[in-house]
């Protein structure tokens, strides 16, 4: 046991209080938290008086609330409705004008971990995926990498070459289908100054020239949130001020709380970004936090919204010819119940919003080479276990694509879907 | 309603089966993660209520109060620094029974670090179970582990060579 974890195991030595009682008040709502007491015999105030403050803000947050959610319902009739050929069918029909995915097919695989992994000092070893690689009909599959080390696919350099990685050290880095390292692109603490405490993920221009992510900070360090460009020949690191945020994202309680963002999406011709900002306050009439999708040029100018709030977009992808992106959204059923999945797509202006299936469980679009769109929908009533899709841009033709067939998704073009079992994005070399 | 209230009363007993047998451990790890047993006693009560009053719409209720309690706790340690600085760990609670200078090297790391290095140095906790329970991914939790470890082994005199 190394010293760190002999030092954590003294926290057993101290005496948790039985708070069951206190847990049984709380439901029947005849107690308030200590934590408040604390802050208030620090700070300002009798518990009385802030009690009733406590309770007009929160008249006047709900009633804000209930505003700011029923102004963004009535936008909502404006987004163009799935066409009535929508309803899925159970065979995949694969029109003439889809282009085919041909050469090489990057993707993850969970392995079990290496026989010799120290769980406790490289935990990192201990999470079992490894990338692989395979031809397009599905042949030919091998580990792209020796080692197993954890390694999460980006996706391939915008010449084909090389399968971008992150590797289990953090370091995002180039590695050719034959498996010789190509290039490190840079790790945690080059991407991102001192001040950082993680970057999610990177995306790498249409150019091949530059990085984008998102990165975070602790709130003590100022900004919380920002999307970053890194110049991979000069190392030159730009964050697009426009995209920073200064709450940290743990909560969306209030109207200050301005989100987190996701890892950006670059535009096909490399001038825009697309990511999604979630976390946001205050909380809509469901008590969800919300989420915005957001385009802003790699200069970082021209920040704008793009679709209301209350659809809570996620997963952004553009088209391959730019005009439009999809992304999928959580929408309240008619009654106000339990929300549903729906893909959506509009115009990078905000325009033409249309909702393109409204079966209430499909997610994660990703465009076809065509131009058509594959998403995800549950397999029945198991919602843990999905199955690809296809439709038409404009939501028609729905079909379902057989399941872990990767022969099936080079056939309808894919450039980026899910395999295997729809757990992983895998990833088809540009050509 | 009977439908809601019998919901309750079925969720409670179980909750309480959880409650005895994990919450204590929840309890000591968000005390690591605030130093303030106050802190840390409002978070985990205020948690499991809330696991409570949800009934059986939460799939996986022993992962979702950990969640719960940190992000209580976390919220509440905001709330405090805003009000008035906090000076220090609640030593007079912990002085007899943990190692005061983990905690008080504790203080001094990030909320991001100092969660993902409690949850996997007390909690063990592999490295996407934390991030689940952050509400962040297992990226973000590596490199908040990793510079969290480094950090701390500074503040305490790096035993471990």
């Amino acid at each position: 046991m190394d010293d760190l974890r002999r030092r954590f195991a003294t926290l057993d030595g101290v005496v948790a209080p039985d708070l069951w009682d206190d847990v049984g008040r709380r439901v029947a709502g005849s107690t308030t938290g200590r934590v408040g007491a604390t802050v208030r015999s620090r700070g300002i105030g009798s518990r009385p008086v802030s009690l009733l403050v406590a309770l007009a803000l929160l008249v006047v947050a709900v009633a804000i609330a209930a505003l700011v959610a029923g102004s963004q319902r009535d936008r909502l009739p404006a987004v163009v409705p799935p066409p009535d050929d929508a309803s899925p069918t159970a065979v995949a029909t694969i029109p003439p004008d889809d282009v085919a995915s041909t050469g090489l097919v990057a993707y993850v695989v969970g392995e079990p971990p290496p026989s010799d992994a120290d769980c406790d000092e490289t935990p990192w070893r201990c999470r079992h995926t490894n990338l692989w690689i395979a031809d397009a009909d599905g042949s030919d599959a091998r580990p792209l990498l020796r080692e197993t080390l954890d390694d999460t696919l980006i996706g391939w350099t915008p010449d084909g070459r090389g399968v971008v990685y992150l590797d289990g050290y953090g370091a995002f880095r180039v590695v050719a289908p034959d498996g010789t390292q190509l290039r490190e692109l840079g790790t945690f603490d080059t991407l991102c100054d001192p001040r950082c405490t993680g970057i999610q993920s990177v995306a790498i221009s249409p150019d091949g020239t530059r990085l984008a992510f998102a990165a975070t900070r602790s709130p003590e360090t100022g900004d919380t949130s920002v999307i970053a460009i890194v110049d991979l020949s000069t190392g030159q690191s730009t964050e697009l001020a426009s995209t920073a945020t200064r709450t940290d994202g743990t909560s969306c309680d209030g109207a200050a709380d301005e989100g987190v963002a996701d890892p950006p999406v670059w535009s096909p011709d490399g001038t825009r970004l697309a990511f999604v900002r979630q976390m946001i306050g205050p909380p809509d009439d469901r008590g969800v936090c919300r989420s915005a999708l957001f385009v802003v040029d790699v200069d970082g100018s021209d920040l704008r919204g793009i679709v209301p709030m209350d659809l809570h977009p996620l997963a952004p992808a553009w088209s391959p010819d730019g005009s439009r992106i999809a992304f999928h959204a959580a929408t309240a059923d008619p009654d106000g119940a339990s929300p549903s999945i729906d893909i959506f797509s509009v115009r990078p202006d905000g325009t033409d919003l249309r909702r393109l299936t409204e079966d209430g469980h499909s997610a994660w679009p990703r465009w076809t080479r065509g131009g058509r769109l594959v998403v995800v929908r549950p397999r029945g009533d198991d919602l843990t276990t999905v199955d690809p899709w296809i439709m038409d841009a404009d939501g028609a033709n729905v079909a379902r694509l057989p399941a872990d067939d990767l022969a099936a998704l080079s056939a309808v073009g894919c450039l980026e879907c899910p395999y295997p079992s729809g757990r992983y994005a895998a990833s088809w070399q540009p050509t | 309603m009977m439908d809601s209230a019998a919901v309750l009363v079925d969720a409670r007993s179980d909750i309480e089966t959880l409650y005895r047998a994990d919450a204590d451990r929840l309890w000591r790890a968000v005390f690591a993660f605030a130093g303030d047993h106050e802190i840390a006693s409002d978070a985990v009560a205020e948690a499991y209520a809330q696991l409570i009053r949800r009934g059986d719409g939460v799939r996986d209720p022993a992962a979702w109060v950990w969640r719960a309690a940190f992000r209580i706790s976390r919220g509440a340690l905001q709330r405090a620094r805003r009000d008035a600085p906090v000076t220090g760990p609640d030593r007079d609670h912990f002085d007899a029974y943990a190692d005061p200078d983990l905690l008080a090297a504790l203080r001094q790391l990030p909320d991001g670090q100092r969660a993902a290095v409690v949850l996997f140095y007390y909690a063990d906790l592999p490295i996407r179970d934390i991030a689940d329970r952050l509400g962040t991914n297992g990226i973000a939790v590596r490199a908040n582990l990793s510079r969290g470890r480094r950090r701390l082994r500074q503040l305490l005199g790096d035993r471990d060579g």
